[in-house]
C-alpha cells in the first residue's frame, strides 16, 4: 500500500511541476534558513556549556542605583575574590581576571621571543588568577595546568600563538618580553588548547596575578574595582540566598566602612544603592546587554528570539504555500479521490496517501535544504562573524532534520489530506465539484498571514538599517574620517615625542597626538571618582572616566570646546588642569565649569575647558561623564590625514617607523574601521535580518504568484465568456487582481502596528535612536503592495490577453 | 439483490429542497440486468449512486442481499462496497497518473490482496478484456474504447456481485459501444447482476428489465421479450 501512495505520489509530483517546484523551492529556501539559524542558536546557547561543573560557576555583579537609574557593573576590586572564598562557605572556590588595557600587560602587547630579534603585536592578553584555569577548566597541552599561573611572572599562552611563536617546539620554559622591557621577562609555563568559539573567554594570553600590584595598596583597596570576578559554588547552594548573604556581608563589612573612611560620601546609603549578584556562567553570553562596559561581542537573548521567530516564521510561509496550494489544485485531484473511493478506498487510505504525498515533498524539500544550507554556510559564517558548522558527525542532526521533515510534511499536509479526503465520490465523478467558500476562506487567511509576517519583516528591515545609518552617520562629537591610528608605538619609549614631531612634518599630515585613550572599543579605559572641590565630605562622588590626552588630541579627533581653551604647551600648570565633557559638568552641577576646581584622589584640578560630549561607547548607552588630563599615554599614535592620497601617506609613515623601529611590524588601523567594529553586532545582525526578510518575503510571493496562477487556470472559461460578453483588458486584471490586493491590504493594516511596536521595543535598547515616522510604516506597505502587484500581475496580465475561444472550445 | 422501497431522496440548498427521488419501488434479482431509463435529470445517477452506495437515502428502505444499507456509515458503505461492486462510468474515470495495470489492480491493493495474487488476477482479466497488451499504457494512451474496457476490467477483477453501469457507452463511438454492451451481457450471463443507467434505446435493449423513471419516480417497468437481441 505504501509503495502505491509512493508510486502515485510521485507521479503526481512529476504531473504538476510548476507546483512541485514551488513547493519544494520554498520548503528549501525555508528549510535551509531554519538549518542556518538553527545552528547559530544552537551555537550562542551552548556558551560555556563545555566547562566542567559551569552550572556552578558565576560572575560576580553589582548593581548600582544613580538618579533612579541602575547601573549593572562587573568590575570588582582584587580582594573581592579572596575575601568572598574566605568569608563564605558555600563558595569551592573563585578567581580574578583582567583584560583592562589600561595596566600594563592586559589588552594588547608586543611581545619578543627570547633569543630572537623580531617584534610581534599581540592581543588578548589578561592577568589571572591560577584558580580562573581551575575554575573554566582549562586543558593545558604543554605544561601542568594545576600549577601553570601559581609563580611569579609566568605566563600561558593559547596552541595557536604557540605554534606561530615557537613551530613545533615547546615552549614551556621559553622567556617572552613584553613591549621591549628586557628587564622583566615572563616564563611561558603552559600551552593551553585555544578556547572554543562558544566560550566567552577570548584570551590567547594569561599573565600570572602572582605578586601583581598595580600601584601601592591597590590589591587590598575596595573601591579600585577592575577585576571580573568569577566564583565556583558547592553544588546544592541556594544561590539566591547567598547572593543576598553575600552583597550584605560585602556591603557592610568591607565596602561601606572603605568608602566612609576614604571620605566618599556614598557610603552612607551604599546598603541602598548597591546590590551585589551572580549571574551564571552559561549566562554571560546572552544576558549581558544590560552591563555598563560589557564586551560588545556578546550576543543578546532579543537577537536569539528574534532569529528563531524570523525561522520559524520563513517555514511557516513555506507550508502555508503548500497547504495553499494543495487546496486550490484540489479540483484536479477530485476525481482521483472519488474513483479510488468508488472502487474501495476508506477515507483512511487517501489521508495515508495524501500526507505520505506531503511528507515525500518536505523530505525532498529538506535534503536540498540540507545542501543549500551547506553551500551557504561559508557566507553565513561570514555574515554571523561565528565559527559555525553542520554538525554532520553528530548521530542525531541527521535523524532531527528527517523527523522534522516528517512533522512539517504531517502539519503541512494535515488540512489538504482532511479536506480532500472528504470529496463526495458521486459529486466528484459528475464533475461537480466546486471550490468551497470554507477553503478559499481558509486560503485568503493564510495569504494574510504570510503577507503580515512579510510586511513586518520589510518595517523591521526599514528600521534595524536607518538605526544603524543613524549611529555611523550621525554627530558623535568627534571625527574619525582620515584618521589613522598606529598601534604599539609605546616601544619608541622616549622617543614617542620625536617621532610624533616627525610624522607631523610628513606632506599630508595635518594634526598627531599621542594617546591610548580613544573613542572606539578595545582602547583604554579609566573610571576615576570626582566631586567639587570643597564638597568632598557633603556629596557623593561622580564616577567618570579619566583620559589622559596631548595638546594635539582635541584638533586630532576633531572636538569642539564649549567652552574654555585647550591644554597648553606652554603652561606647565595645565599639568593641574583638566577639560571636561558637558555630561561631566551636568552631573557636577557645574553651570560655568572654566575655573571651578574638581577632585579626584583628594588631588584638586582646574576645569580649563568644557569638550562637547561625544560618544565613547555604544550608542546603546548615554555619553558618561569624562575628564581629560595632560599626559602621554604611549601606545597609540592617531593621525589626521590633510591629503586624499592615504597609500602614500602611509607608505611614508611606514617608512620613517623603520627609522625608528626596525624590528617591529608597522601596525595601523583607521578609526573609521575601528568605530564600525564597535557596531559589528549590530551591523551582523542587520545583514542577517535583511537577508533572512527578502527570503521569507521571496518564498511568499513565490506562493503568491503560484496561487494567482491556479485560481487563473480555474477560472479560464469565465474569463473567456466575461470576454466574449465585452469585458475588457482592464476589467479581466481587476477582476483577478483586486481579492489579492484586498487581502495584502488587510495584512498591512494588521502588520504596521505590530511592526511598529515590536520595533518600538527593540529601539528602547539605544540612548540615541531614530523615531519611527510614517514614512517608513507607509514605505514598508507600499513595497509590500508593489511586490504583490508584481507578483500577481504576471498572472492576471497573462489571462487578460488569453483568446476566449479557445478556452470555450475546449469545453 | 436488490430491494428498494419508498425511497426519498431530497437535495438542499441554502434557499430550495429538490425532491430528486420520490417514492421509488422496485427490486432487482440476482443474475439480472435491469437498464435505468429517463429523461436528463429524472433521477436516474441519483438512484444509481445510492444503489453503489455512494450515497445515503433521504427516506426509505435499501436492502443489498438481504441487508439495510440505507442508513449506513461512510465507513460501513465503503466496506460492504469492497469486492461486491464494480463501477463503470460514462467518462471511464480512470486514474490518470496509473497504468492500466495499476488502475485494474487498485481494488485488489484495498481489498489487501497479496501482490502474486493481484498480478495473476489482474492479468486475467485484461486478457479477458482483451486489453493485456497495452498493461504499461496510462490512460491518455488509449482509445475511448480501450479505456471503458480497463474500467470495466476494473469493475469486475474483485469478482463483484453487482455491476453498476453509468453510461456506459455515452462517450464511445457505436462500434466500441457494442463491443461494450457484449462485454457486460457476458459478464451478466456468467452470473454478476448488473444495473445499468443509460440513454440509449439499443443499449436498453441489452437488459432483461427496463425500469423508467420520471421526475423522481418510477414510471414503468417493462420486461425485455429477446435478451442480447443485438448481439
Amino acid at each position: 500500500m505504501f509503495k502505491n501512495y509512493l508510486k502515485i505520489a510521485w507521479r503526481n509530483l512529476l504531473k504538476n511541476r510548476g507546483f512541485t517546484v514551488i513547493n519544494i523551492a520554498g520548503l528549501s529556501i525555508g528549510v535551509a534558513a531554519c538549518i542556518l539559524i538553527s545552528i547559530y542558536i544552537f551555537h550562542e546557547t551552548s556558551y560555556d556549556k563545555q566547562v566542567p561543573g559551569s552550572e556552578n560557576v558565576y560572575r560576580m555583579m553589582g548593581t548600582y542605583i544613580e538618579d533612579g537609574r541602575a547601573e549593572v557593573g562587573i568590575h570588582f576590586s582584587a580582594n573581592t575574590a579572596s575575601t568572598v572564598l574566605q568569608d563564605f562557605a558555600e563558595v569551592q572556590n573563585s578567581g580574578r581576571l583582567m583584560a583592562n588595557g589600561l595596566f600594563y600587560g592586559a589588552g594588547t602587547n608586543e611581545i619578543r621571543i627570547d633569543g630572537k630579534a623580531m617584534q610581534h603585536h599581540e592581543e588578548a592578553f589578561a592577568y589571572a588568577d591560577q584558580s580562573i584555569l581551575d575554575i573554566m577548566g582549562v586543558s593545558m597541552v604543554r605544561g601542568d595546568a594545576a600549577t601553570a599561573l601559581t609563580e611569579p611572572k609566568t605566563i600561558v599562552i593559547s596552541e595557536s600563538k604557540a605554534r606561530k611563536h615557537f613551530g613545533t617546539a615547546n615552549p614551556v620554559g621559553q622567556v617572552i618580553y613584553l613591549n621591549g622591557d628586557d628587564e622583566d621577562p615572563y616564563r611561558v609555563n603552559g600551552v593551553m588548547k585555544d578556547f572554543p568559539s562558544n566560550s566567552h573567554l577570548d584570551y590567547d594570553f594569561f599573565l600570572t596575578m602572582e605578586g601583581v600590584e598595580f600601584g601601592e595598596g591597590e590589591q587590598t583597596r575596595w573601591f579600585q574595582s577592575n577585576y571580573f570576578t568569577y566564583l565556583q559554588l558547592k553544588p546544592g547552594t541556594d544561590v539566591a540566598a547567598f547572593e543576598e548573604k553575600m552583597s550584605n556581608r560585602l556591603i557592610h563589612t568591607y565596602l561601606k566602612p572603605a568608602y566612609l573612611s576614604a571620605g566618599f560620601v556614598q557610603g552612607e546609603t551604599l546598603e541602598d544603592q548597591l546590590n551585589m549578584s551572580l549571574q551564571k556562567l552559561r549566562d554571560i553570553n546572552l544576558y549581558s546587554a544590560h552591563i555598563d562596559y560589557e564586551s560588545s561581542s556578546r550576543n543578546d537573548i532579543k537577537i536569539i528570539w528574534i532569529f528563531g521567530i524570523i525561522a520559524l516564521f520563513i517555514l511557516i510561509i513555506a507550508s502555508i504555500n503548500f497547504v495553499n496550494l494543495s487546496t486550490a489544485k484540489s479540483v484536479n485531484r477530485a476525481k482521483e479521490v472519488g474513483v479510488r473511493k468508488v472502487v474501495g478506498s476508506s477515507r483512511r487510505y487517501l489521508i495515508g496517501q495524501f500526507l505520505t504525498e506531503s511528507a515525500l515533498i518536505t523530505v525532498i524539500a529538506f535534503g536540498i535544504g540540507i545542501v543549500l544550507s551547506w553551500l551557504l554556510m561559508p557566507l553565513f559564517r561570514e555574515m554571523s562573524g561565528k565559527h559555525l558548522i553542520l554538525p554532520w558527525s553528530s548521530p542525531i542532526f541527521i535523524p532531527i532534520v528527517l523527523l522534522a521533515a516528517l512533522a512539517v510534511g504531517c502539519l503541512a499536509g494535515l488540512y489538504p489530506s482532511f479536506y480532500l479526503s472528504r470529496f463526495n465520490p458521486a459529486k466528484v465523478l459528475k464533475g461537480m465539484m466546486g471550490q468551497s467558500k470554507k477553503t478559499s476562506g481558509l486560503r485568503s487567511g493564510l495569504v494574510v498571514f504570510q503577507f503580515t509576517i512579510s510586511i513586518i519583516l520589510i518595517i523591521g528591515t526599514f528600521i534595524v538599517n536607518q538605526q544603524m545609518d543613524f549611529i555611523l552617520n550621525s554627530k558623535i562629537g568627534f571625527e574619525k574620517e582620515q584618521v589613522v591610528q598606529l598601534y604599539g608605538t609605546n616601544m619608541l619609549n622616549d622617543k614617542v615625542g620625536t617621532f610624533k614631531d616627525e610624522l607631523e612634518n610628513l606632506n599630508g599630515v595635518g594634526s598627531v597626538t599621542i594617546s591610548d585613550y580613544l573613542p572606539i572599543e578595545g582602547a583604554k579605559r579609566d573610571g576615576n571618582s570626582f566631586v567639587n572641590e570643597g564638597r568632598e565630605q557633603i556629596d557623593e562622588t561622580v564616577g567618570g572616566q579619566a583620559w589622559v590626552i596631548d595638546e594635539d588630541y582635541l584638533e586630532t579627533l576633531g572636538m569642539k570646546l564649549a567652552a574654555g581653551r585647550n591644554f597648553s604647551e606652554e603652561r606647565s600648570a595645565d599639568d593641574e588642569a583638566v577639560i571636561i565633557n558637558q555630561a561631566m559638568a551636568k552631573k557636577l552641577n557645574l553651570s560655568e565649569p572654566v575655573g571651578k576646581r574638581i577632585s579626584r584622589f583628594g588631588q584638586l584640578y582646574e576645569v580649563i575647558g568644557v569638550v562637547e560630549d561625544f560618544n565613547f561607547n555604544t550608542m546603546k548607552q548615554e555619553v558618561q561623564p569624562l575628564c581629560f588630563f595632560r599626559g602621554i599615554s604611549p601606545s597609540i599614535i592617531s593621525v589626521k590625514a590633510a591629503t586624499g592620497d592615504m597609500p602614500a601617506l602611509l607608505t611614508s609613515m611606514e617608512a620613517k617607523w623603520r627609522q625608528f623601529m626596525p624590528n617591529m611590524a608597522f601596525r595601523y588601523a583607521f578609526m573609521n574601521d575601528s568605530f564600525a567594529k564597535m557596531y559589528r553586532n549590530v551591523s551582523r545582525i542587520r545583514t542577517i535580518f535583511l537577508s533572512f526578510a527578502i527570503l521569507a518575503i521571496f518564498v511568499a510571493c513565490l506562493g503568491l504568484f503560484a496561487l494567482s496562477a491556479f485560481l487563473v487556470e480555474q477560472r479560464k472559461k469565465e474569463i473567456s465568456i466575461r470576454m466574449v460578453l465585452g469585458a475588457s483588458f482592464q476589467n479581466i486584471y481587476k477582476l483577478l487582481s483586486l481579492n489579492f490586493l484586498k487581502l495584502v491590504g488587510l495584512a498591512i493594516l494588521i502588520a504596521v502596528p505590530i511592526g511598529w511596536y515590536a520595533m518600538s521595543r527593540w529601539l528602547e535598547d539605544f540612548a540615541y535612536k531614530i523615531t519611527i515616522g510614517w514614512e517608513i510604516l507607509s514605505g514598508a506597505a507600499l513595497i509590500a503592495l508593489f511586490i504583490a502587484i508584481v507578483t500577481i500581475s504576471y498572472q492576471s496580465i497573462g489571462a487578460a490577453l488569453i483568446q476566449p475561444l479557445k478556452n470555450l472550445r475546449s469545453e | 439483490m436488490i430491494q428498494i422501497q419508498n425511497l426519498k431522496k431530497s437535495f438542499r440548498t441554502e434557499e430550495v429542497e429538490t425532491l430528486a427521488l420520490n417514492n421509488v419501488n422496485f427490486s432487482v434479482e440476482e443474475g439480472e440486468f435491469a437498464a435505468i431509463m429517463g429523461p436528463s435529470g429524472c433521477g436516474k445517477s441519483t438512484l444509481l449512486n445510492i444503489i453503489g452506495m455512494l450515497d445515503n437515502p433521504t427516506e426509505g428502505s435499501y436492502k443489498f442481499a438481504g441487508h439495510e444499507v440505507g442508513g449506513l456509515k461512510e465507513r460501513q458503505r465503503t466496506e460492504l462496497r469492497k469486492g461486491n461492486l464494480g463501477f463503470v462510468f460514462q467518462s471511464f474515470n480512470l486514474i490518470d497518473e496509473l497504468t492500466v495495470f495499476e488502475n485494474v489492480e487498485l481494488p485488489l491493493i484495498y481489498l489487501k490482496m497479496g501482490k502474486s495474487e493481484r498480478r495473476e488476477k489482474v492479468m486475467k482479466v485484461l486478457e479477458r478484456m482483451k486489453i493485456a497488451h497495452r498493461e504499461k499504457h496510462f490512460p491518455h494512451q488509449l482509445s475511448g474504447g480501450q479505456q471503458q474496457r480497463v474500467a470495466i476490467a476494473r469493475a469486475v477483477v474483485t469478482n463483484p456481485k453487482l455491476i453498476l453501469a453509468d453510461e456506459p457507452t455515452g462517450n464511445l463511438d457505436s462500434k466500441n459501444g457494442i463491443e461494450v454492451m457484449n462485454l457486460l451481457t457476458e459478464l451478466n450471463q456468467e452470473g454478476t447482476t448488473i444495473v445499468m443507467v443509460t440513454h440509449s434505446d439499443r443499449d436498453s435493449h441489452y437488459a432483461h428489465r427496463v425500469i423508467n423513471l420520471f421526475d423522481g419516480q418510477v414510471v414503468t417497468e417493462s420486461q425485455n421479450r429477446a435478451m442480447g437481441a443485438m448481439i
